[in-house]
């Protein structure tokens, strides 16, 4: 399949997790793909095994993303899709959030995606339309005390989505947002509430019961970039599992296996 | 009762401050880049305050694309960190007495994409989620935490005083839309 042929895609955070999963479907769609990342040596190790470039950026600081961005449209020669990935998570409630931490979240998280879909859309303009899918979080739809300046780094995730989708979709440019629950490999394979070692009844699952993948998040970018995903503008995706359909969704996974 | 009120000088926080006032209650009055400082000094001079209410109150017009950097920043500084930052001293002290009201006055922009107001949206869908996540780590505490969310102009004071009292026990985690139904349903009507 290569229902990305011809498309030139930037993926920010494509080094690892979840972006690298994103970066590797892309390229197996037949886009051409730039990742951008922190970590310079990983970085290039990825993207040659990928068959993408790399450039590094610190997406905190607008004026290295500005100039990532123009490397990026100058190594793909134009820009179709952005995806924007690159994100932190912090676990604390609100209460034991420091300052630092609270800049640190919001300023990855939010300004980062902020940054990188303004640097973008002049040139997606200039190719004459392209997408952009802002990887979110099922906190942002539904926040979650543990990981709370996340939930409020996400939730307006979710509204920079929207805004932008009506201001660029007159441009032919999509905006739309991804929302993955507990994915793994990814940021959340580190959050306690899920050790891997301790008994898998403890396990806090969806009704799926399993975590995501990197696959599954790739595929729905897939998706929104490609063209079966034409009409989607300011769409907000859940992507969970159903953890964010109830309450309680997890305890449906819970009584499943407890047979 | 006390309450700390955040917010611009003669705007929409201020005229809350004056109704909590008429309804008995002591005000501090603070703006944005003071408040968590404010918040700070009160409790070293042994007052928590009963009632927090925070405002986002700059609204800068114009796409995302328009908002410059700076602006951008600025926008989330007054509107959502100070927010946060004001809420994490008061949240502290309010658990310490056993509990308190937090009042998050946001906008109808921040439920509903206001693209005319774009930056000012995002940062507002973000006070939403910082109003419910203090609910919801309050709750065990006594602590509630609710998001006003007006229509630009509309007076707010009557709810953010029943909010700050015990008539609303049970509230917590709410959203209030205060708009005259205006985000209730899509009205189109070419006629309007």
């Amino acid at each position: 399949m290569a229902r990305l042929a011809g498309i030139r895609a930037l993926v920010t955070g494509g080094t690892s997790g979840i972006g690298a999963s994103i970066a590797e479907r892309l390229r197996s769609e037949g886009a051409a793909v730039v990742l951008t990342g922190r970590d310079e040596s990983r970085g290039r190790q990825v993207a040659a095994r990928l068959g993408a470039d790399f450039v590094a950026a610190d997406v905190r600081n607008g004026e290295a993303v500005r100039a990532s961005v123009q490397d990026a449209v100058a190594k793909l020669g134009g820009l179709d899709a952005l995806v924007a990935n690159a994100g932190i998570l912090h676990e604390a409630p609100l209460s034991e959030t420091t300052d630092e931490a609270w800049d640190a979240v919001i300023g990855t998280n939010l300004v980062g995606y902020y940054l990188y879909a303004v640097a973008c859309l002049p040139h997606l303009r200039a190719a004459g339309g392209g997408s952009i899918t802002m990887i979110s979080s099922d906190a942002g739809v539904w926040g979650e005390t543990s990981i709370a300046a996340y939930s409020v780094a996400k939730r307006a995730v979710n509204m920079l989505v929207q805004t932008l989708a009506v201001e660029a979709g007159p441009h032919g440019i999509r905006v739309n947002a991804v929302c993955p629950g507990d994915t793994a490999p990814g940021m959340a394979s580190y959050v306690g509430r899920r050790d891997e070692s301790a008994d898998p009844a403890t396990w806090i699952l969806p009704p799926l019961a399993r975590v995501g993948t990197g696959e599954d998040v790739a595929g729905a970018v897939t998706f929104f970039a490609s063209a079966d995903g034409a009409f989607c503008n300011g769409s907000i995706l859940l992507l969970d599992g159903g953890m964010r359909a109830s309450m309680r969704a997890s305890s449906a996974a819970r009584e499943a296996r407890a047979g | 009762m006390n309450a700390l009120v955040v917010g611009a000088p003669l705007g929409l926080a201020q005229a809350c401050a004056e109704r909590l006032r008429e309804d008995g209650m002591t005000i501090a009055f603070t703006t944005p880049d003071r408040a968590a400082d404010e918040a700070l000094e009160l409790s070293r001079d042994g007052v928590s305050p009963d009632v927090l209410v925070t405002c986002a109150e700059m609204r800068v017009d114009g796409s995302i694309e328009s908002t410059p950097e700076p602006v951008f920043r600025e926008l989330l500084e007054v509107n959502l960190t100070a927010a946060f930052r004001v809420g994490r001293e008061c949240f502290e002290a309010m658990r310490k007495r056993g509990g308190g009201s937090m009042i998050h006055i946001a906008s109808d922009a921040g439920i509903r994409a206001a693209h005319e107001a774009a930056a000012y949206s995002v940062m507002c869908a973000g006070v939403i989620a910082l109003a419910e996540l203090f609910a919801a780590e309050g709750a065990s505490d006594g602590i509630r935490s609710n998001a006003v969310c007006p229509r630009p102009g509309t007076d707010v004071a009557a709810i953010v005083a029943w909010l700050a009292s015990e008539e609303s026990a049970h509230l917590s985690g709410a959203t209030l839309r205060v708009d005259d139904a205006a985000g209730a349903a899509m009205v189109l009507d070419t006629r309007i």
